[in-house]
């Protein structure tokens, strides 16, 4: 029974994370139909800005004599996904924008290219050696479940990872900034035709997805440590995710990130040689039943 | 928008290949046995690349997942030489064929549904079913420490060559280089018959207009799968060949990064020409070895040259000279424009040269980046500034100009001291290919708009 609430928690704790990865490469793709390969790795600069800096901080702090409270950390936190808002700004009008006359063959492969750049500027900036701000996690102690200790930041990330979702479903569908978004989305030249500033929604949905991967990282880096090539993997799960979900899908990304959480839960339980297998063949047969997923509008 | 297709006539063709196939069959008595082996090497990416781009250049269809194909015929030699205990090449290449056209007929058939993006995600997600197989089953495929195929343990042409010993690496080398590149000269033939055959003019029909071609009574999607299992043959011979050279193969051969990588070969070298993705696979391999050997940061610059290929050259290094992009064409028929251009390039090129003799050979790892960026950027100086003078003489009439072009730098390469004093004779051809360009009268009216 401990076992199970156990891996129920990180089942959910997983997919907060992941959620918060996967609703940016969707909403991404659903406002500008870019596949984005080098999200995985805005999540990874995200993680690596975060730990760098909450670590940072906290030896500064200690060299001056004074301890650094557990709220001070938390806010410190979100550093990262601003930092990875920001990148994204900057690279939307400059390198994506020339090619969306293109074929979309080019968006992706100038994406591939942002993903072999920054795996090594991190490298370049933060060295080989492994970032954590583990001094969050060791500040907010842990709980009992039964007879088990169990981390209580990981429930701050299910915290974020609920109040995230809420709050880009509200941003999306109850704001005027979202109406202008998904107008954008279903059609960008009527769109632009009624006035609206096509380029600048763009840029603000490029960083908000950016800001969601970067969000990613930095929740999850107290809890793991963010090392290089870690973004390359979760962009393999965030693509699951979206695939099973509905690429451009924000309920899509939330039901897939739980799926592909409680399968990997499950399948590092019960069936660890299989455990990703199992997650691409799920993808594929989504795709294979349903191209646009279980939420996707064509 | 219809591509203009100006290929030259099979006669020329022929002669030309033919000189091209003995000038690779007499290099390695001029050049070492690393060259060689980077060769091979090379030749093993090019059948690969080649495959790949009956589906993207040819069948409109962008696949991500070809590094399956690749792992699937590399691990296929390296289950049958382990477990079977096969020693034949010849042997293991069957079967590694027979393996990789199940996958392929099998993982087609469920990708050729869907075109476009879904396409790709779905050849992504069944690659990485591969992948995680490998990954996981480790008491089956050694997990990462991969699955070893040492060169002692196959033989060539039926058992007439092996390779213990003395001496084994070689001859292994210098046999293999003839074996591989054998089967590259077939392999780039039956690309050519298959493209230029009536099936592979309905896969060009489809990629132009799929509703149109399925009108004229072309099943749509019988064609793209058996176009996806050609390209995935080509692939999986590639991995094949490719296993014995590097001794190893691993589950990266299978990571879905490695299909980029074929991505980024064939865009390299031009997706919309039939040669262009050999050209692409040779240039990347010395890209990525050069850079790798220079630097820990070589990920970056080859993300920077993708970055820049897509932006400034999305035609890539044959499509340049074959499919000019719009700027190419602009500047190129522009008096003005093309001797200032032209200029600059050259500018850049000898600053840039400058850069790379003075930094390289400096310690730290960083310098080695700034002298590597220098190198690759020089070429691609040297390479627009081609490209323009190219152009300029083919627009002018004067194609003489172009092939002057081509001909001075190596020339000047060859004759030069070395050192800076490499660039003074190339940088003189050029001087005077551009001033010639300026000078002569331009007989062809401009084009726009292409």
């Amino acid at each position: 029974m401990e076992i199970l609430i156990i891996q129920v928690l990180n089942a959910v704790f997983q997919a907060a994370s992941l959620f918060l990865i996967a609703a940016g490469l969707s909403l991404i793709y659903g406002v500008m139909r870019i596949v984005n390969l080098a999200h995985g790795n805005f999540y990874a600069f995200g993680a690596y800005v975060s730990a760098w800096t909450v670590g940072a901080v906290v030896a500064l702090a200690a060299s001056r004599g004074v301890g650094l409270g557990l709220f001070w950390q938390l806010l410190l936190l979100p550093v990262g996904a601003f930092a990875v808002a920001l990148l994204g700004a900057l690279i939307e009008p400059t390198l994506l924008r020339p090619l969306y006359r293109r074929p979309e063959e080019y968006v992706l492969l100038i994406t591939f290219g942002l993903l072999m750049i920054l795996e090594d500027v991190l490298k370049l900036v933060f060295g080989g050696t492994p970032l954590t701000a583990g001094s969050i996690m060791d500040a907010m102690g842990s709980f009992r479940i039964g007879s088990a200790l169990y981390p209580a930041y990981n429930l701050v990330v299910i915290g974020i990872g609920l109040i995230a979702a809420l709050g880009l479903w509200w941003f999306i569908y109850k704001t005027r900034f979202g109406v202008i978004l998904r107008a954008t989305s279903q059609d960008r030249r009527m769109a632009s035709a009624l006035g609206l500033n096509v380029g600048r929604v763009y840029v603000q949905a490029f960083a908000i997805g950016c800001f969601m991967a970067g969000l990613g990282g930095a929740v999850v880096v107290p809890a793991q440590a963010a090392v290089l090539g870690m973004g390359i993997d979760a962009l393999i799960l965030a693509f699951v995710v979206v695939v099973i979900g509905g690429l451009g899908s924000l309920e899509g990304a939330l039901v897939g990130a739980l799926i592909v959480s409680a399968v990997r839960t499950a399948g590092v339980q019960f069936f660890p040689e299989v455990e990703l297998a199992v997650l691409y063949l799920i993808a594929a047969a989504v795709l294979m039943v349903r191209p646009t997923g279980l939420f996707g509008r064509a | 928008m219809p591509v203009k297709r100006s290929e030259p006539s099979l006669p020329l063709l022929l002669a030309v290949s033919a000189i091209v196939v003995a000038a690779l069959a007499i290099l390695p008595r001029f050049i070492g046995i690393y060259q060689t082996e980077l060769l091979i090497y090379s030749m093993a990416f090019a059948i690969a690349a080649l495959g790949f781009n009956l589906l993207l250049g040819y069948t409109g269809l962008l696949s991500f997942g070809h590094s399956a194909y690749f792992g699937a015929g590399a691990y296929a030699v390296a289950f049958i030489a382990q477990r079977l205990h096969v020693q034949s090449m010849e042997l293991l290449i069957l079967g590694a064929l027979l393996s990789t056209v199940v996958i392929a007929a099998l993982f087609g058939y469920v990708c050729v549904r869907h075109t476009r993006i879904f396409f790709g995600i779905l050849t992504l997600a069944l690659s990485q079913v591969l992948w995680s197989l490998a990954y996981k089953f480790f008491w089956v495929t050694g997990g990462t420490d991969g699955m070893r195929v040492p060169r002692n343990a196959i033989t060539l042409l039926g058992g007439l060559l092996d390779f213990r010993g003395a001496g084994a690496y070689q001859r292994f080398i210098y046999s293999y280089y003839y074996y591989v590149l054998a089967l590259f000269v077939i392999a780039v033939a039956i690309m050519w018959v298959i493209v230029h055959s009536p099936f592979g003019k309905a896969l060009q029909a489809i990629r132009d207009n799929e509703v149109r071609a399925g009108f004229v009574g072309i099943r749509v999607r019988r064609y793209r799968w058996i176009a996806f299992v050609i390209s995935g043959l080509f692939a999986g011979l590639a991995g094949a060949l490719w296993v014995p050279l590097n001794g190893l193969t691993t589950p990266d051969v299978l990571y879905w990064p490695f299909s980029g990588e074929i991505v980024f070969m064939t865009v390299l070298g031009g997706f919309r020409t039939f040669f262009g993705p050999i050209i692409g696979a040779v240039a990347f391999n010395y890209l990525k070895v050069y850079a790798v050997a220079s630097s820990q940061y070589w990920q970056l610059m080859l993300g920077c040259v993708l970055v820049l290929l897509v932006l400034v050259l999305p035609s890539g290094i044959l499509g340049t000279f074959t499919q000019p992009p719009p700027w190419v064409r602009r500047v190129a028929s522009g008096k003005g424009a093309f001797v200032g251009a032209s200029l600059a390039f050259l500018v850049a090129l000898v600053a840039l040269f400058w850069v790379w003799t003075d930094r390289f050979g400096t310690a730290g790892d960083l310098s080695n980046v700034i002298g590597t960026v220098a190198v690759i950027a020089a070429i691609l100086a040297w390479f627009l500034l081609m490209a323009l003078v190219y152009h300029r003489g083919g627009m002018i009439g004067h194609a003489w100009l172009g092939v002057l072009a081509l001909l001075l730098p190596p020339i000047g390469a060859v004759v030069g001291f070395g050192g800076p004093a490499l660039l003074v004779l190339p940088v003189l051809g050029f001087l005077i290919a551009i001033g010639l360009g300026a000078v002569l009268p331009s007989r062809v009216p401009t084009e726009q708009g292409a």
